[in-house]
């Protein structure tokens, strides 16, 4: 998967779990906040899509929440840390 | 000698220039209110009744006769128990009345449901009644003949009269003070003027939003200024539309406060250059106010019940006969277990840049319940990419307003926010926009 696979299917995911019907994966940008007053993620959706991920990309986050709202910051955090694991599964 | 007394009674009112007894019975129950034909049915009435009783008296005077001769002819007849039982007979006719009655002689009303679901309600004809009378007599302090019926006041409505209001206002209230009632419900500003000068003097019985539509264009129409009396219910009269009101027909509306269940509870007027005061809302007499959890309760003889709870908090005056109102207490929804008040949020959406008007209902969906926002914007979307994108960013610029996880989901933009007849938004109107363009 490339970079952009992942990060174009990362967008699908959070469309998904938003369940909002006027979001479309092109309106995300990759650098822009999740949480907060970006596209204003709850802990709800966040749980939702961390779920989606980890089935989708067979990785498991941290169980630190520190750490994990480093890693849900953005698309490309999220990304970054795909790469990162998934990368670390393979070797 | 009971029975013989109340024959004389009744027989008494037959007599020619008197109101026969039943007849005062009924235009007391009725509050005045009487179909066609009651009188003759009364009089009939009250002459069964009239030649039962003297039956009645006249066997006992038999039983009497034939108990003095029982010790002569040694004959066993228990004559006062058995006269004891005849009257019993009218005793019973009369419960009958008061409690199986009652229940039948009602009136089913299907409200609107400003929160959720339409509901029905079912009200004694006695506590219509009773209202309507209250409301003849207080009005007749301000129009002249209203109590009597030589007032010559023409009733014109903009509302229909199977609900609540409508029944009270345009169909009983005009019938009990002897007042003529224009059938037509009516829609439109021309058809209102037309009608109003037509008749001498007008009772224009209506609402909050056909009020401000027309006032908004009054300026187009020669509204002649012969209205004796406006009311409004269904929603609140805001200050400006008050205002405007006064100004085109030249007396500030009636507000009537209240609900299908509890009647009317109580009343106001905003009129111009008066100080609004902190308590604006003045109690009916015979209602009884007091608050259940920061709400109205209410105990009234216009209830269906003893006392109601409604869904409106209050602020009540010391002595409890006055109160202001603090906005709709069952629009406090739950999303994603956050308490959030509807009527608020719809406040700051409208405070936003770009917003005229702003509504919010609760949906169901597959997590659970969620909002969606019907909005009004000060510029219309050109097209469903516009509108896509409109929500997107009207949706960014809610989610520091609201509780975390109820930021609506669903957004529909709309030229103006769907009312019924009765100027209400029902959340079941809101709901149905939400219908299409797929389930989250």
């Amino acid at each position: 998967m490339t970079r952009e696979e992942t990060e174009s299917k990362i967008k699908e995911l959070i469309v998904g779990s938003l369940d909002l019907e006027d979001l479309r994966p092109e309106d995300i940008e990759t650098g822009a906040p999740l949480f907060g007053e970006g596209l204003g993620l709850d802990s709800i959706d966040a749980l939702e899509l961390g779920m989606a991920i980890k089935k989708a990309f067979g990785v498991s986050f941290s169980k630190n929440p520190a750490e994990n709202r480093q890693i849900f910051r953005s698309v490309k955090s999220l990304a970054d840390f795909i790469e990162a694991n998934a990368a670390k599964e393979t070797k | 000698m009971l029975a013989l007394i109340f024959a004389v009674l009744f027989g008494v009112s037959l007599l020619p220039g008197r109101k026969p007894l039943c007849l005062r019975f009924a235009e007391r129950i009725s509050g005045g209110i009487m179909p066609d034909g009651a009188e003759a049915y009364c009089r009939r009435l009250t002459w069964v009744w009239f030649a039962f009783l003297m039956a009645l008296a006249a066997a006992n005077v038999a039983c009497f006769w034939l108990a003095a001769g029982e010790r002569r002819f040694g004959w066993h007849i228990r004559a006062v128990p058995s006269a004891c039982a005849a009257m019993a007979v009218p005793a019973m006719l009369f419960l009958e009345r008061s409690v199986v009655r009652r229940r039948r002689f009602s009136v089913v009303f299907h409200t609107s449901g400003s929160t959720s679901g339409p509901k029905t309600v079912t009200k004694t004809f006695e506590s219509l009644a009773r209202e309507v009378a209250y409301h003849r007599s207080a009005l007749s302090a301000g129009i002249p003949g209203f109590a009597d019926g030589t007032s010559g006041v023409t009733f014109l409505a903009t509302v229909e009269p199977h609900h609540m209001y409508g029944t009270l206002w345009r169909e009983m209230l005009p019938k009990a003070a002897g007042c003529k009632v224009d059938p037509e419900v009516i829609m439109t500003p021309e058809s209102l003027v037309a009608k109003m000068k037509e008749a001498g003097k007008v009772f224009l019985v209506t609402t909050p939003s056909f009020l401000d539509r027309f006032t908004a264009y009054a300026g187009q129409y020669d509204v002649p200024r012969n209205c004796v009396e406006i009311t409004t219910s269904g929603a609140l009269l805001t200050a400006d539309v008050a205002h405007r009101t006064e100004k085109v027909f030249g007396i500030a509306p009636r507000e009537i406060f209240g609900s299908t269940e509890t009647g009317g509870v109580a009343w106001r007027r905003q009129p111009a250059g008066a100080k609004p005061e902190r308590f604006d809302w003045e109690v009916f007499p015979d209602v009884r106010v007091s608050t259940d959890g920061g709400r109205l309760a209410v105990k009234s003889p216009f209830s269906f019940k003893r006392r109601y709870v409604m869904g409106d908090g209050v602020e009540l005056s010391p002595d409890a006969r006055r109160f202001r109102l603090l906005g709709r207490m069952d629009r406090m929804v739950k999303i994603s277990e956050q308490r959030v008040d509807l009527e608020e949020m719809e406040r700051a959406m409208r405070g936003l840049d770009g917003i005229a008007e702003a509504a919010l209902v609760r949906l169901s969906g597959k997590h659970g319940d969620y909002l969606g926002a019907v909005v009004v914007p000060r510029r219309m979307p050109a097209d469903a990419e516009e509108k896509r994108k409109a929500a997107l960013e009207l949706r960014s610029r809610l989610i520091p307003v609201f509780p975390k996880g109820a930021v609506p989901k669903k957004y529909r933009f709309a030229e103006s926010l769907p009312r019924n007849p009765q100027g209400k938004i029902r959340a079941a109107d809101l709901a149905s926009l939400f219908e299409h363009k797929g389930e989250p």
